[in-house]
C-alpha cells in the first residue's frame, strides 16, 4: 500500500465510507452518533489490543469529554498520520508521553498537515493508547503473495493509452493543483502522485478520485469518468525530480 | 485499530467483519500459526521473516524481510534507466539490458536492517519495532559498482557516491531517502548493483529492478530502486545522511545530550546469532535432537558459536558449516538431548574473526540500533 490517497483496496474504501458516514452524522455528540462510532469500529474489528469489554460510558459529562476527545484524536490520526502510514507503524509502538510528542513534532517537520490546535489532542490519544505499559498486539501475518498485490508496481492493466494528456493537465490543473501541487509533487493537504505505485491501479484512481478518501472530497460531480482518465494519464507522464548534478 | 482504514486486503476485511460481528471485535483475529511473514507496517510495506524460517543457508525471496522507506515506486511508466553522474568524465547512463551484458558477479550476503532487534531496547525506543527476523541471506548477482564507476570516469575530487532510489515522498517536506557510500566502499569489489536475488529477477519489494549490494553494511546503505548515483567531494546531504543512521561513538544513557560530534555513522553489523530450530515457546519431546541456527558479522566471519541449555547450562561449542567469506552467513547445529520434561533455556553466541562476542544485552542507543544481545529461546520439553 502507498502512502497516497488514491491507494486502497475494496476492503478500505469500504471502511472508510462507513466511517464518512458515521462523521456526516456530524459531531453533535448525542449518545446516538457515540454509539454509533463506537459500534461501528467494534464491528469492523477496532483495536485489539484494548478490547472493550462494554459499550463505552455515555451516562456522564466526563464519559462524553473523554469520548468527544478520542473521537476527535482518532480523526487527526486518520486524516494527518494515515495519509502515509499504515496503522500498525503507530499500534507497533510502545512509547512515553514525550516521546510521542518528539514523534508528532518530527512527523509535522516532514509533511504531516496536523494543524498545531490539534497537537496535544493527538499526542496525549497516543500517549494513552499506546503507551511503555501497553501490552503488544498480538502478531499479524501477510503473505508475499498478497503483499506484491497490495504493491503491484507494475503495469496491470497496461498504461493507459490514447487520453488527451494536455487535457487532463488542465484538468490537474483547476481541480487537484490546489493541494497536489501543480506539478503534482504534493503540498501542504495532498500527498504527491508523480511516480507512485498506484498510478498503475486504475480502478483504485478512478474510485478515489470519484468518492474521495480522508480529507480528499470526492469529485464525482465534477468530473467525468474520461475527464478523470485524461488526468492519469498526464500523471504517468510526469516524473520525480532527479537529483541535481553540481558539476553538470 | 480496526476504527482506521486502510491497511486491510479484501479477505482480511471480511474476515474481520465478520469474526467482529460475531464477537463484537474481542479477541484476537490471527492465529499464531498463519502463515507468511510478519506485518509490522503495510504502507509503507514492512514485514518480516519469521526466525524459524532462517535455518537454510539461503534465505528464499518470498520468504525474505522486506523494508521500505518510502513506498514501492511505479516501475515500468519507462524503461528503467540508471544514471551515474556528477563528478566524472562523462555522464552515463544504462538500461537493464546493459547491465546484464557487463560482467556479472554472484555474492551471498547477509541483509539486515540496521534496526533489526529494536523490540529488545528498554527502554524503548520509536520506530519499527523488529524482533529477530529483519535479516536474510541471499545470493545476489549484478555488476561490480566500481565497473560502472570506472566507465563514466570518476575524477579523483570525488570522495563520497551518492545514491538515490526512485521511491519519491510524500510530501516535499519529506526528505527523500537519499543515503552516500565513502568512494573507498564503493569501490570495493564486493559492492554491486545487484539484478537478481537467489538467481531470480530481483522483486520489486526488494528493490528491483536494481539494488546496491554491500556486503558487510546494515541495510541502511543497500539503495532500493536505484536509479541515480551522483559522484561528490562530500557525503550526501538531508536527514537520511546526515542524522539518522547514527550510532553514538560510546555508549550513552537515555537523556544524554549528545553533540553531532559524538555520533558516527553505522557502516559494519556487529557479530550476532539466530536460533531458528527449535522456534521460541515450541515443545519438544525427551530425547536426542538437532538445535540449529545461523551466525553472521559485519567484519570478518564467525569463527565461534556456542549455545548453553538451561538458564545454568554451560557453554558448548556447536558445528558450524559454510563459507567464511566476509557479509555472508554461516549455519550451526549442536545435538541436545534433554532427559527430563521441563521448560528450557536455549541461549547462543558468536564469535567472529576479530575476537568479538555478543554481549548478554546490547549497550542502549537511542534508534534502538545493532541489537546483538545474545540470542534465546525457550522451549518446553514434554
Amino acid at each position: 500500500m502507498e502512502p497516497s490517497p488514491i491507494t486502497s483496496s475494496a476492503g478500505s474504501n469500504h471502511q472508510g465510507r462507513i466511517h464518512s458516514r458515521v462523521l456526516v452524522g456530524g459531531f453533535a455528540l448525542s449518545a446516538g452518533v457515540v454509539f454509533a462510532t463506537w459500534f461501528g469500529a467494534a464491528a469492523l474489528g477496532r483495536d485489539e489490543a484494548k478490547p472493550r469489554q462494554s459499550a463505552p460510558n455515555v451516562s456522564s459529562e466526563e464519559g462524553f469529554a473523554e469520548e468527544e476527545e478520542r473521537f476527535f484524536a482518532q480523526q487527526a490520526l486518520r486524516e494527518n498520520c494515515l495519509i502515509c502510514h499504515s496503522e500498525q507503524m503507530i499500534s507497533g509502538q510502545r512509547l512515553t508521553s514525550a516521546q510521542w510528542k518528539a514523534e508528532v513534532e518530527k512527523m509535522v517537520g516532514m509533511g504531516s498537515p496536523l494543524p498545531a490546535e490539534q497537537s496535544e489532542l493527538l499526542i496525549n490519544y497516543l500517549s494513552q493508547e499506546y503507551s511503555d505499559t501497553t501490552p503488544a498486539h498480538p502478531v499479524k501475518y501477510l503473505s508475499y503473495d498478497d503483499a506484491m498485490k497490495q504493491i503491484e508496481p507494475v503495469p496491470s492493466p497496461a498504461r493507459i493509452e490514447g487520453v488527451d494528456i494536455e487535457a487532463g493537465k488542465g484538468h490537474f490543473t483547476t481541480h487537484c493543483a490546489t493541494c497536489h501541487a501543480p506539478s503534482g509533487i504534493g503540498g501542504d493537504l495532498g500527498p504527491n502522485l508523480l511516480e507512485i505505485a498506484s498510478l498503475f491501479r486504475q480502478p483504485d484512481f478512478r474510485e478515489v478520485v470519484h468518492s474521495g478518501r480522508h480529507r480528499m472530497p470526492g469529485f464525482q460531480t465534477v468530473l467525468s469518468p474520461a475527464q478523470v482518465d485524461q488526468i492519469l494519464g498526464w500523471l504517468q507522464a510526469q516524473r520525480y525530480p532527479a537529483l541535481p548534478e553540481e558539476s553538470r | 485499530m480496526g476504527f482506521l482504514d486502510g491497511d486491510l486486503t479484501r479477505r482480511d476485511s471480511v474476515k474481520r467483519v465478520a469474526f467482529g460481528l460475531s464477537t463484537l471485535g474481542f479477541g484476537p483475529f490471527v492465529k499464531a500459526d498463519e502463515p507468511g511473514l510478519i506485518l509490522r507496517n503495510s504502507r509503507p510495506l514492512d514485514l518480516e521473516t519469521p526466525v524459524t524460517a532462517l535455518s537454510p543457508r539461503l534465505t528464499p525471496n518470498d520468504k525474505f524481510f522486506i523494508r521500505s522507506h518510502l513506498s514501492t515506486p511505479a516501475i515500468g511508466l519507462e524503461p528503467w534507466l540508471l544514471h551515474v553522474g556528477g563528478q566524472v568524465e562523462r555522464r552515463k547512463s544504462w538500461s537493464i539490458e546493459e547491465l546484464e551484458r557487463l560482467e556479472q558477479v554472484t555474492i551471498p550476503a547477509v541483509l539486515q536492517c540496521a534496526g533489526n532487534g529494536r523490540a529488545y531496547f528498554r527502554p524503548r525506543v520509536p520506530g519499527v519495532q523488529w524482533d529477530r527476523g529483519a535479516v536474510g541471506h541471499a545470493e545476489w548477482s549484478g555488476v561490480r559498482l566500481i565497473d560502472l564507476l570506472d566507465r563514466a570516469g570518476y575524477k579523483s575530487t570525488s570522495q563520497h557516491v551518492h545514491l538515490l532510489g526512485a521511491d519519491a515522498p510524500p510530501s516535499p517536506k519529506t526528505p527523500r531517502y537519499l543515503r552516500s557510500l565513502p568512494l573507498e566502499k564503493a569501490l570495493s569489489p564486493s559492492t554491486i548493483v545487484a539484478l537478481r536475488m537467489n538467481g531470480a529477477p530481483l522483486p520489486y519489494p526488494h528493490g528491483g529492478p536494481l539494488r546496491l549490494i554491500v556486503p558487510g553494511w546494515t541495510g541502511n546503505h543497500w539503495m532500493k530502486w536505484l536509479r541515480q548515483v551522483v559522484l561528490s567531494d562530500v557525503e550526501a546531504p538531508g536527514t537520511y545522511q546526515q542524522a539518522g543512521y547514527k550510532m553514538p561513538r560510546s555508549p550513552a544513557p537515555p537523556g544524554a545530550i549528545l553533540q553531532p560530534s559524538d555520533m558516527v555513522s553505522l557502516t559494519y553489523m556487529n557479530v550476532k546469532s539466530l536460533i531458528t530450530s527449535p522456534g521460541e515457546g515450541a515443545t519438544l519431546k525427551v530425547g536426542p535432537q538437532r538445535v540449529q541456527g545461523v551466525a553472521w558479522t559485519g567484519a570478518g566471519h564467525v569463527t565461534k558459536l556456542e549455545v548453553a541449555f538451561g538458564a545454568q547450562g554451560p557453554w558448548r561449542p556447536a558445528e558450524l558449516e559454510g563459507e567464511t567469506t566476509e557479509g555472508s552467513w554461516r549455519t550451526w547445529s549442536i545435538q541436545w538431548s534433554p532427559e527430563r520434561a521441563g521448560v528450557y533455556s536455549i541461549r547462543a553466541r558468536a564469535t567472529d574473526s576479530h575476537g568479538e562476542t555478543q554481549p548478554d544485552v546490547t549497550p542502549w542507543n537511542k534508534s534502538g540500533y545493532l541489537w546483538n544481545g545474545i540470542d534465546r529461546v525457550t522451549c518446553e520439553v514434554s
